[in-house]
């Protein structure tokens, strides 16, 4: 029940992340403009936490934070939180199964990411609406929009790893239980011949 | 196995209520999460826009512009000091009342809202911003959105307590505009070559139209959206699109949309809503 209550606390702790990260992003002058773009601190708070918690969770953050993404945005609600829910889902699954966590991994993860969210946007306004001269907007302002989201993502990294930390039982110390010392006449021989060859 | 079966719920749970969203938000243009979320979201936008708005335009200087604008600034401070602590602020409040109540008393017929921006996404290609009122306001979309310098954009979408603008540098912006001095008239809109820079286009323009560098742009009022003869910007220079030789003039705005702070929404103006001809 304890740890239950732990890790509430920590997803609490995320939500208010997103929060901050969402004000920081939109407030004039705070973030310096770099070649005209601006990065999307929320993509990379996603991935980052993605590498760190749970398939289940990293789903639900990855949407919410599209969410947020989508009201900052002004655009149809929905599409980014599904586009980032299923990134999230899929880096989370494969961290977990397959690959010890660490910045290298998220700064790839996050750049697949910003490609994805960012392209789903000009897709949706350059071949959707269609506005004019798409190849001059993807240049001018998505990949540089692209490059400045992945350039951020080891801050964001850092802070989420902070977050990930708070608030967190490690269960496996819990349960593995401190082995007895054996005093050396009380061992077995095989086990003095293990000891006197190392 | 079962962990599998799980997964396979929420995750279709999941797609089917995002779809859901997607798609009542995309029939309705609203939804209550965004409604929620800038209701909780805009006062701390405000707080932060607010803290930033005077010192975050430093942020883009030079050292040199920096440090002559510092030595302004310290014989201005010298200037000032045997003045009231507040008498600034005072100042640049009464400042503002001043010059938004001027296009109240220049046009009496328009019903104004002066607000701020608290909010600029950095997922829009051209500068489209948030403001601090929404339909608890009047605030409705379509609003045309200027300044005492002239036209910024209108309103295309409302929350309770905020709303986005779209300004005249996106390709969405169609506004009847016509030359002053000439009479020429034209849409004016936004293009993606021009925008970075912060500049429009008039667009649909006659070939033998006199339209001459310099020459300042109002709105025409026709479409009922924007009032009549609200300035749009001076003619940079007049130019032929490459592909089809037609001939269309890049204007300058007399505000800059890229970082205009104050703006005021027009509410109401006679003859909103109304489609007619060309009004002088």
């Amino acid at each position: 029940m304890f740890y239950i209550k732990r890790r509430y606390f920590r997803y609490a702790l995320y939500a208010l992340e997103i929060f901050i990260l969402y004000i920081i992003e939109g407030t004039p002058y705070l973030i310096p403009e770099i070649a005209l773009a601006k990065p999307l601190l929320l993509v990379s708070a996603a991935v980052s936490a993605a590498a760190f918690e749970l398939p289940y969770f990293s789903l639900f953050f990855g949407v919410f934070c599209g969410l947020v993404i989508d009201v900052g945005t002004g655009g149809v609600m929905g599409l980014t939180s599904i586009l980032l829910g299923g990134i999230c889902y899929c880096v989370s699954a494969w961290n977990n199964k397959y690959i010890k966590n660490n910045i290298y991994l998220v700064l790839i993860y996050s750049a697949a990411a910003a490609i994805a969210v960012i392209s789903l946007k000009f897709f949706i306004f350059y071949f959707i609406k269609p506005y004019p001269n798409p190849l001059n907007a993807y240049i001018t302002h998505y990949l540089p929009r692209m490059v400045y989201t992945w350039a951020v993502t080891p801050i964001i990294y850092v802070l989420t790893m902070c977050v990930s930390k708070t608030y967190r039982t490690d269960k496996r110390k819990a349960k593995v239980k401190k082995r007895k010392r054996v005093p050396h006449s009380q061992r077995s021989a095989v086990s003095r011949r293990r000891a006197k060859r190392a | 196995m079962k962990e599998t079966g799980n997964v396979k719920k929420v995750l279709t749970t999941t797609l089917i209520v995002l779809l859901v969203v997607s798609a009542v938000s995309a029939a309705l243009n609203k939804n209550f999460f965004t409604d929620v979320y800038t209701f909780i979201a805009s006062p701390f936008q405000q707080t932060s826009a607010s803290i930033l708005s005077e010192y975050g335009q430093d942020a883009e200087k030079t050292k040199e512009e920096l440090l002559k604008e510092n030595s302004e600034l310290k014989k201005e401070v010298n200037e000032l000091i045997n003045q009231v602590i507040d008498y600034d602020d005072i100042k640049k409040e009464n400042e503002i009342l001043r010059k938004y109540y001027g296009i109240k008393d220049d046009n009496p017929d328009y019903k104004i809202e002066v607000a701020e921006v608290i909010r600029r996404d950095p997922n829009d290609d051209y500068y489209g911003f948030t403001i601090n009122k929404g339909s608890r306001n009047d605030v409705k979309i379509n609003d045309p959105v200027i300044t005492e310098n002239g036209l910024v954009g209108w309103i295309s979408d409302v929350q309770l307590t905020t709303s986005r603008v779209t300004t005249l540098l996106s390709p969405e912006a169609k506004v009847g505009a016509m030359d002053k001095k000439s009479s020429d008239s034209g849409i004016a809109t936004g293009n993606s070559s021009f925008s970075d820079e912060g500049l429009l286009t008039l667009t649909i323009i006659s070939a033998d139209n006199k339209i001459q560098e310099n020459d300042i742009v109002l709105t025409t009022g026709v479409g009922g959206v924007y009032p009549p003869n609200i300035v749009i910007g001076k003619v940079l220079r007049l130019d032929n699109d490459p592909y089809d030789t037609t001939p269309f003039a890049v204007l300058k705005p007399y505000e800059d949309l890229k970082s205009v702070s104050d703006v005021v929404v027009i509410t109401s103006f006679e003859g909103q809503g109304v489609v007619s001809a060309i009004a002088n």
